[in-house]
């Protein structure tokens, strides 16, 4: 299989769909099957960062417990768009995860560098 | 040029499948391949061979069937995403000790590496949201 650049773009809140966890889980996958993959988390995709979650009080799995194997599988690339974190009061330290914040204008960078865009 | 599409919306309340069926339609049209069709999120609910459209609008699990099988490409659903969401082949139906089984015989249902597979095949990759 050619490794390809793959970027995730999670724009979805952590629990108002499933669509962020099986987002993740995709991601994931593209990194067991070694292609080159970079995660962008944007609009309320964001809260998908919060430190502290606890999914089982509403009886889901817990995103940021899924998000933390991102790196175990060698995901490394990991941004969020500067001006959603902004908009929402978002700290860097409020996040469960060290991630880049990106401009717009590095984001439009980053989007051209890849093969490919999923979208959740 | 070969394409891999994703679709991630529900048929009816979403227009993902509809728009992603017209860039297929248009794609095969301008001379170019699709390698597979694969469906995520709510979007897996476009296998579900039970769906009856209203009478204005169009069954698009048919249309994708029907162009599926004179482009030879594959519609693949998510086995992940299908199960739980109620859309199940006779293998699931029988493991899982389930009434009925509702896929539509032109669909198949994968892992999620069959997306990555398709991507990492494709020339290019578009992906169609809820």
């Amino acid at each position: 299989m050619d490794a390809k650049h793959i970027l995730y773009l999670l724009r979805k809140s952590p629990y108002s769909s499933s669509n962020a966890v099986e987002a993740l889980d995709s991601a994931l996958v593209a990194g067991v099957f070694e292609q080159n993959v970079s995660v962008l988390f944007k609009d309320d995709g964001v809260w998908q960062l919060l430190d502290g979650q606890r999914g089982a009080a509403i009886e889901r799995r817990t995103v940021g417990n899924v998000m933390q194997a991102l790196p175990q599988y060698d995901i490394e690339q990991l941004f969020a768009c500067e001006v959603s974190l902004n908009e929402r009061g978002l700290q860097l330290e409020d996040l469960a995860l060290t991630v880049k914040p990106l401009s717009l204008e590095e984001q439009r960078k980053l989007i051209t560098r890849q093969d490919a865009v999923v979208n959740d | 040029m070969k394409f891999a599409i994703s679709v991630h919306g529900a048929p009816f309340s979403s227009s993902a499948a509809h728009s992603a069926y017209r860039f297929a339609e248009a794609t095969l049209d301008a001379g170019h391949k699709i390698a597979r069709v694969f469906f995520y999120h709510d979007a897996v609910r476009t296998g579900d061979s039970l769906s009856v459209a209203p009478q204005e609008e169009n069954t698009v699990i048919d249309r994708w069937a029907e162009l599926s099988e004179k482009h030879e490409f594959e519609l693949a659903v998510c086995i992940a995403a299908s199960l739980k969401r109620g859309v199940i082949n006779d293998e699931a139906r029988d493991r899982y000790e389930k009434p009925a089984a509702n896929l539509h015989p032109a669909f198949t249902i994968v892992g999620l590496g069959q997306l990555i597979d398709a991507i990492a095949g494709a020339d290019r990759f578009i992906s169609f949201g809820a």
